[in-house]
């Protein structure tokens, strides 16, 4: 008796896909209104990044305005720490001593910072 | 003082972190028993609430095994090296204004390195359990995760490109003109696909998928160490979906509000209505709705979607995601250099 | 400590304390059965593991390695597109497009392609428009 064996040349393959009848719009009016949401999106971005670029400039022509004052903060600050650094030395050294041998006032490439951290 | 003040934020972020974990897995399991009609679980406090906290005791009072063959130290720090990077990257999420723990420049780019060495839990996990099973599984799972991961950073390059900034919080900020799901549509389903497979969910969950390798990488794993992969499996669903709503529906911002500020053209900021406003527009609420409507499509994804095969996840991702977002990271740029709208960045400035 | 510091640290201290209260409370009773890798027969094979594994594997990695390169080294371009104008742009493009090349190149090799079993039922006539996909 002959055994059950495959037909010749072995099965058909097996069709796991369903024909699922398609449904809804063709794939084009998909990718179509994609991208017109994407178009009314860079819209919106053009506008937002238009606001961001008038607040930069906004912020940079404030900071421009307001170096003059800046510069007089640091001024006043830097003569504040000049001289206190002069009354500490001489406290200390009993005389104005001089470091350079000149009498050209040079910057302090230094500060003398609390040693407390406060705030 | 101050050491006790940030002790006591870093546990205001993770406790909660935590507490969302066990929340989001009982909604997982109540939300997939409605989409089967049963009940789900409903026995342990009201409505079943508290069923992952009785979950997680029971495990933690479990018997571990450490199996003989296994490389005992790498068994053991492989689930928690993958628990630390999936929990490390809620520091740099910013909830609401002002209300963050860290507020780094490169936020964004510290995100990606974390979930990318997650990655390596799941490796050591897997090659030093010794069992084939495990072994296949996080052979697959990381090939899934880094080839996934590609897709993910380009398309936060793109979201880079439109904000200017790699800062969180400066991403989120930039988003009150448009939210970016606008211009970036089609790269959100991308990023989100990604971030489904980033997170080994289904029907992208090669790693453990039961019918062939059994539980995959956590096949050998008990305990309190499976405890660990649990968490981190599920802290990293709720990490991407906040990462998703902050890079593209505008994190703590309201867009429904501002779009009703924009239509009402509210010019008098000094009434009581304006401060309301204000509040809702940038609040955690908005996150957090944004956030949880997103963890309900990953799991009506995982009820929906039957468990693709490995050659197709990959050919998904290497043929169709990836070419997809070449497309895109080649024709974006040109656009916002065509409009002339390439974002500066004003903190810096 | 910094809240940043303390959030590092608490991330392990949180792991280890899990472990350590599952080592301390639970039971543990081993024994060679229980602790041998798991099968789904009556013994394990110890022979199986840590052997050979597909290539596919390896050049996905490899490949990743490259293209994720690629992405990190066009990031420096995104956050300074302002400042570089459309010089950057266009050396950017030439970049990626190299790239893409090699991608196509790639693909046509076939570097991408797992081989399965299944795939051969799908070389059916009318199916051949999915090949890009499903083969």
């Amino acid at each position: 008796m002959p055994q059950d064996m495959p037909p010749q040349g072995g099965y058909l393959p097996v069709q796991y896909k369903r024909n699922i009848p398609a449904r809804g719009f063709r794939p084009i009016y998909y990718l179509i209104g994609m991208h017109l949401i994407m178009g009314y999106g860079y819209y919106k971005l053009f506008y937002g990044v238009r606001e961001q670029y008038e607040l930069a400039r906004e912020k940079m022509w404030g900071r421009i305005h307001i170096m003059p004052l800046l510069q007089a903060e640091e001024d006043r600050d830097q003569a504040r720490r000049y001289f206190a650094d002069k009354a500490r030395e001489k406290e200390l050294l009993g005389t104005d001593a001089k470091i350079y041998n000149s009498d050209r006032f040079v910057r302090p490439t230094f500060t003398y910072t609390p040693s407390k951290v406060t705030q | 003082m101050s050491n006790i003040i940030s002790i006591i934020q870093g546990l205001l972020v993770i406790v909660p972190a935590l507490i969302s974990v066990a929340f989001v897995t009982i909604s997982e399991r109540k939300v997939m028993a409605s989409m089967q009609r049963r009940v789900g679980p409903n026995a342990v406090g009201y409505y079943g609430l508290l069923q992952a906290f009785a979950d997680a005791l029971k495990l933690l009072l479990k018997e571990y095994v450490a199996p003989t063959q296994a490389n005992i130290i790498l068994f053991f720090l492989g689930p928690v090296i993958t628990l630390i990077f999936a929990l490390l990257g809620y520091l740099v999420i910013p909830y609401a204004p002002g209300t963050f723990i860290s507020d780094h420049r490169l936020g964004i780019f510290f995100m990606l390195a974390v979930s990318a060495i997650a990655t390596y839990g799941i490796l050591l996990a897997g090659w030093s359990a010794n069992s084939k099973y495990a072994f296949l599984g996080s052979l697959r799972s990381t090939a899934q995760l880094i080839s996934y991961e590609l897709i993910l950073s380009s398309v936060l390059l793109l979201v880079i490109l439109l904000t200017g900034s790699l800062n969180v919080i400066t991403i989120v900020e930039s988003q009150k003109a448009v939210s970016l799901l606008l211009p970036l549509l089609p790269l959100f389903i991308v990023f989100f696909i990604g971030s489904i497979a980033e997170t080994n969910r289904a029907p992208f969950d090669l790693a453990e998928a039961e019918s062939e390798l059994v539980s995959g990488f956590m096949t050998e794993h008990s305990a309190s160490i499976f405890v660990f992969f649990f968490l981190a499996e599920y802290a990293s669903i709720i990490l991407i979906c906040i990462l998703n709503s902050i890079l593209f529906f505008g994190g703590y911002l309201s867009i429904i509000v501002f779009s009703i500020i924009s239509l009402l053209d509210l010019s008098r900021e000094d009434t009581l209505f304006h401060v309301l406003i204000s509040i809702i527009s940038s609040s955690p609420i908005n996150l957090a709705v944004k956030t949880s409507i997103l963890v309900f499509v990953f799991i009506w994804v995982r009820a929906s979607f039957p468990r693709i095969r490995f050659d197709q996840l990959m050919s998904v991702c290497w043929l169709v995601l990836l070419p997809i977002t070449i497309a895109y990271v080649i024709l974006l740029p040109c656009v916002v250099s065509g409009l002339l709208i390439n974002p500066v960045n004003i903190s810096l400035l | 400590m910094t809240t940043t510091t303390f959030f590092l640290f608490l991330m392990p201290i949180l792991a280890i304390i899990l472990l350590a209260v599952n080592l301390i409370l639970s039971p543990h009773n081993p024994y060679q059965e229980k602790d041998s890798a798991f099968e789904c027969g009556f013994h394990s094979f110890l022979g199986q593991n840590r052997t050979q594994f597909s290539i596919s594997f390896f050049i996905f990695a490899l490949l990743f390695l490259l293209f994720d390169l690629e992405i990190v080294l066009v990031y420096p371009y995104v956050v300074s597109a302002y400042t570089n104008g459309i010089y950057g742009l266009v050396i950017m493009l030439v970049f990626f497009l190299v790239l893409t090349l090699g991608f196509a190149f790639e693909i046509g090799k076939n570097a991408l392609k797992i081989e399965s079993r299944q795939v051969y039922n799908f070389n059916y006539k009318s199916w051949s428009g999915y090949s890009l996909i499903y083969n």
